[in-house]
C-alpha cells in the first residue's frame, strides 16, 4: 500500500488530524491496533471542553487548549455531536481555598481566558442549589463545556473517510522505516505502507512509536483515572462542572452533567506503570465518594450505574509536546497528550497539518471537501411525526430494543452499515448509548448480539465486546 | 397515526399482565388489550424452562412457558387483544403512545395496569471493583441466551447472588457442560428458596458460600477469573480470606428493581424506599386514571404492579 501520509492512532487527536489533512489533496490512512476508531484514553475521561483557563500559562498545552475552545461551536454543528456550554463553578469553602481564587483567576488571565468571573457564595447556590452551603465563594468559568466524546471522534473519523481517508482499525504499527533522514513507511502486522510523512498520535503508546525512529527522549507512564456514572434519575444532580480548588498534589475530583444527563463523578489520578491496567479499585472509588461529599454533600452514589476507568498518557518529563526533527524529514511527534486532549484535539488537527505544511508537505485545497457529517438519525430524539416518517423509511426503527435508552433496532443496523462500522458491543454502545442506561446491558446485550450477527454473517461465538477474545458466547447449546 | 380504543390497556404480558387483563375481562371491562414489547406473551416465563410452576394454580408440574400458555388461552379465550413487538414509549393520560415496525400505535384507554416487571441489578449498581470483560452477565440475560436464544455464555461459572434464578442457572449451566465453581451469597443465610437450594445446587454438589462475595473481577478481553472473599457483620469483605477463582464468567443474581419510568413519565409517585409506586392499601394508585374502575366490588383483585418471584 502506497499513501502520502499516515497517521498513527485513531484517537481523538488522530482521527482530528485525519480530518485536517482530508481538506489537502494528499491521500491519508489512520492505523489503530484498537477495533474501533476512539482511541484509549479518548474514550473514557471526564467529556469536558476545557477553557485552558489553568493550563500552564505559556506552554503549547495553554495556547491548544486556549485556541480549540471556541472551535466546538462549529465543529460541533458540522459534524452533528452533542455539544452544550453548561460553564463550570470552581467554589472555595475553606479561608484558605478562598485565599487562593485571586491567583487563580490571574493564571486564567495569563492564558488569555478573561471571561472567568468572581461569584459569591450566594450567587453560586443560586445557580448550583446542591453545592456545599458553606461555600464563600467562587470562580465561575462560563466557556467550560461537555461533549459526547466517543460521538466527536466517530464525527471526526466519518468525516474524514467521507472525504478519501482510509482506516486501518485492528492494525499495530510495528516498525517505521526511514532512509537517508526522510520517512519512507511504516510496517505493521498487516502489510507494510509506503509513506513520506508520519504522525506519531498513538497517546498512550506514542513512546514506543517514537522508539521505532529513535526519538523516544521521554517516556510515558498511565495515570489512571477513575469515575462514577450516576443514574440520569438520581435526585441530587449539578447544572455546571463542579470543580475543586486544586491543591500543590491534585486537579481533584469533579462533578459533572453529561451531555446525556447523566451525573460524572471523579476522577482518581493514580501513577501505574501497566499500561493495559483498566480496572477500579475498592480504594479509588471509595476516594471519589469522600472527596466530591465536600463539593456535593448530597450527592447519590448508590445512583451509580457503572464505574470506569481511564488512562491519561502521562510523559515523563512533562508537557505536551509536537516535535518535528531537523534529521527526519516527514516525522511529527505528539507527546504529553493528556487529560487536555480531548479539547486540544480540535486545535491539533490545525497544528498538525500547517507543521507538516511549514516542514514542506504540499498544500493544495480541495475543492470537493464535505465539510458536514450528519449521526445517525435518532428515535428518542424525534417528534411523533418524525418517528412515523423514521419507522416508514426502515420498519426496524419501530422496534425498541434497548429500553433504558430508547434504542432501535434500526439504529443499530445504521451503526453496523456506516462508513465506519461499528463492529463489537462497545462499538454500538459508544454510538448509540444502546447498554449504556441503567440495565447496563441486561435487557438489550442478548438482542445486539444476535443483530450483530445477522449484520456481520457470523456464528454469534464470533461476535466481540470490544477486542479480539472479548467473546461473549462460546457456541450453541447441547 | 394508528389509534385504538380500549377500556382497559396493560402495559406489559408476563404473568401480571395476563392475570390483570383476563381478570379486567372477567369483571365486565368491555375490551381489554394487553401490549407486549416481546414477540410473545408471557414474559419471563418464556424463558424459564424449568418445571415447577403451576402446582399451586393448576395443580400439576409445568415449565414456564407452558405456564403461560395457559395464562395466555385463558385470557384470548376471555376476549383479551394483544398487541405485540410493541414498545410503550409514553403513559398519558388518556392513551399510550407504542412503537411498532408498522408505525406509532396510539391506544386510548379509561384503565391502564402497569405490569412492566423488573430489571436485574447490575454490576455496576453493587460496584464491584476490578477491569470490565466480556463474561459478566446478569442471570436474566445468561438465561435468554441460553433458553431462548440457545447460545451458551461460558465454560466455568462463579455465580454472585443465591437467589432463584442464579441457583436455577446454576444447574442449568451445569446441564449444559459448564463448571459452576461456587455460588457466592453475601447474607449469612439463603436469598431463595431452600427447595432450589437442594435441587438445584446441593444435587449437583456445586458449592454455596454463605457470607462471602466477590471483591474483584479480573481479565482483560474476556473474565480469567474472581475474587472471593469472606465478609464481616457489616458485610465488609475480610481481605485475608479473599481467594482467587478462575473463571470465564461472572453471573449475577443480586436483586431485581421495578421496571418505572412509565409510571414516571406518567407522573405516578414513586417510592423512595421500594423504587416502586405509591399505591394505597388495595395496591391501588393514589391517581384515578391508574386505578382499575372495572367494577367497584372486584377492582381490588386487579394488581396495578405486581412484583413476582420465580416458584
Amino acid at each position: 500500500m502506497k499513501t502520502d501520509v499516515v497517521v498513527i492512532g485513531a484517537g481523538a487527536v488522530g482521527c482530528a488530524v485525519a480530518r485536517e489533512l482530508s481538506k489537502l489533496k494528499l491521500s491519508v490512512v489512520v492505523v489503530d491496533k484498537n477495533e474501533d476508531v476512539g482511541g484509549d484514553a479518548s474514550k473514557s475521561n471526564s467529556a469536558i471542553i476545557h477553557t485552558g483557563y489553568d493550563a500552564s500559562p505559556g506552554t503549547l498545552e495553554s495556547r491548544l487548549v486556549v485556541a480549540a475552545n471556541p472551535m466546538y461551536d462549529r465543529i460541533s454543528r458540522d459534524l452533528d455531536v452533542p455539544f452544550s456550554r453548561i460553564g463550570a463553578i470552581l467554589p472555595a469553602f475553606t479561608d484558605e481555598q478562598f485565599e487562593k481564587l485571586p491567583f487563580l483567576k490571574e493564571k486564567a488571565f495569563d492564558n488569555r481566558v478573561y471571561d472567568v468571573e468572581y461569584l459569591t457564595g450566594e450567587q453560586l447556590l443560586a445557580i448550583e442549589p446542591n453545592l456545599n452551603p458553606e461555600v464563600k465563594g467562587g470562580l465561575y468559568i462560563p466557556r467550560e463545556s461537555i461533549i459526547d466524546p466517543f460521538l466527536l471522534v466517530v464525527a471526526y473519523a466519518e468525516n474524514a473517510q467521507q472525504n478519501g481517508v482510509n482506516f486501518l482499525l485492528s492494525t499495530k504499527v510495528v516498525d517505521i522505516t526511514t532512509a537517508g533522514g526522510k520517512i519512507t513507511g511504516v510496517k505493521t502486522d498487516a502489510g507494510d505502507i509506503e509513506c513520506d510523512y508520519v504522525v506519531n498520535a498513538a497517546g498512550l503508546y506514542c513512546d514506543e512509536i517514537a522508539s521505532y525512529v529513535g526519538k523516544n527522549d521521554y517516556y510515558v507512564n498511565p495515570r489512571k483515572g477513575q469515575f462514577y456514572i450516576l443514574d440520569k434519575n438520581t435526585s441530587v444532580k449539578v447544572n455546571h462542572i463542579v470543580l475543586p480548588i486544586p491543591t500543590k498534589l491534585t486537579k481533584g475530583k469533579l462533578m459533572c452533567p453529561t451531555v446525556h444527563g447523566n451525573m460524572l463523578v471523579g476522577p482518581t489520578a493514580e501513577d501505574l506503570d501497566d499500561k493495559t491496567d483498566k480496572s477500579t479499585t475498592a480504594e479509588g472509588l471509595d476516594s471519589i465518594a469522600a472527596d466530591v461529599r465536600k463539593l456535593i454533600p448530597g450527592v447519590r452514589l448508590n445512583d451509580t450505574i457503572t464505574q470506569y476507568c481511564g488512562l491519561r498518557p502521562n510523559r515523563n518529563p512533562e508537557g505536551l509536546h509536537v516535535d518535528v526533527y531537523d534529521d527526519l524529514y516527514g516525522y511529527v511527534n505528539l507527546s504529553g497528550v493528556r487529560s487536555t486532549g480531548l479539547t486540544a484535539s480540535a486545535a491539533l488537527g490545525v497544528y498538525v497539518t500547517q507543521t507538516l505544511i511549514r516542514m514542506g508537505m504540499p498544500a493544495e485545497y480541495k475543492t470537493d471537501f464535505i465539510a458536514t457529517r450528519k449521526g445517525i438519525p435518532s428515535f428518542h430524539k424525534a417528534n411523533d411525526e418524525q418517528k412515523e416518517e423514521l419507522i416508514r423509511q426502515n420498519p426496524l426503527y419501530g422496534r425498541v430494543i434497548c429500553r433504558c435508552e430508547t434504542i432501535t433496532e434500526g439504529e443499530i443496523v445504521e451503526a453496523i452499515r456506516r462508513p465506519i462500522p461499528a463492529r463489537s458491543i462497545d462499538a454500538i454502545k459508544r454510538r448509540l448509548r444502546a447498554g449504556m442506561g441503567r440495565c447496563h446491558g441486561g435487557f438489550c446485550r442478548p438482542k445486539v448480539i444476535e443483530i450483530l450477527a445477522r449484520e456481520l454473517g457470523v456464528p454469534a461465538e464470533e461476535v466481540l465486546k470490544n477486542q479480539k477474545g472479548s467473546y461473549l458466547v462460546t457456541g450453541r447449546v447441547k | 397515526m394508528k389509534v385504538l380504543s380500549y377500556d382497559v390497556a396493560v402495559i406489559g404480558g408476563g404473568p401480571a399482565g395476563l392475570a390483570a387483563a383476563q381478570t379486567a375481562k372477567e369483571n365486565g371491562a368491555q375490551r381489554v388489550i394487553i401490549v407486549e414489547r416481546d414477540t410473545a406473551l408471557g414474559g419471563i416465563l418464556q424463558q424459564c424452562i424449568h418445571p415447577g410452576f403451576g402446582l399451586t394454580y393448576f395443580k400439576e408440574e409445568l415449565t414456564g412457558p407452558e405456564y403461560a400458555a395457559r395464562f395466555e388461552e385463558k385470557a384470548l379465550a376471555a376476549g383479551v387483544d394483544k398487541l405485540l413487538d410493541a414498545m410503550v414509549l409514553e403513559v398519558g393520560k388518556s392513551a399510550l403512545l407504542c412503537s411498532t415496525t408498522e408505525g406509532l400505535v396510539r391506544v386510548e384507554y379509561k384503565s391502564a395496569v402497569l405490569a412492566m416487571g423488573c430489571r436485574e441489578r447490575t454490576r455496576g449498581n453493587i460496584r464491584i471493583p476490578g477491569t470490565r470483560p466480556a463474561g459478566i452477565f446478569t442471570a436474566g440475560a445468561a438465561q435468554r441466551l441460553i433458553n431462548r436464544q440457545n447460545l451458551m455464555v461460558g465454560k466455568q461459572v462463579v455465580i454472585l447472588g443465591s437467589g432463584d434464578i442464579g441457583m436455577i442457572m446454576a444447574r442449568r449451566l451445569t446441564l449444559e457442560g459448564a463448571q459452576v465453581k461456587a455460588v457466592v451469597e453475601i447474607m449469612p443465610y439463603l436469598a431463595g428458596l431452600t427447595r432450589n437450594r437442594v435441587q438445584c445446587l446441593d444435587d449437583f454438589g456445586i458449592p454455596l458460600l454463605l457470607s462471602h462475595t466477590v471483591t474483584r473481577i479480573v481479565g482483560k478481553e474476556r473474565v480469567e477469573g474472581v475474587y472471593v472473599a469472606a465478609v464481616d457483620e457489616n458485610k465488609r469483605p475480610i481481605s485475608e480470606t479473599e481467594e482467587f477463582f478462575p473463571c470465564d464468567t461472572l453471573l449475577l443474581s443480586v436483586g431485581l428493581l421495578p421496571e418505572n419510568e412509565l409510571s414516571k413519565g406518567a407522573g405516578v409517585k414513586m417510592c423512595p424506599v421500594t423504587n416502586g409506586p405509591v399505591v394505597n392499601q388495595l395496591s391501588r394508585l393514589p391517581f384515578r386514571r391508574f386505578s382499575p374502575p372495572v367494577t367497584s366490588s372486584t377492582s381490588t383483585t386487579l394488581p396495578t404492579t405486581f412484583r413476582w418471584r420465580a416458584p
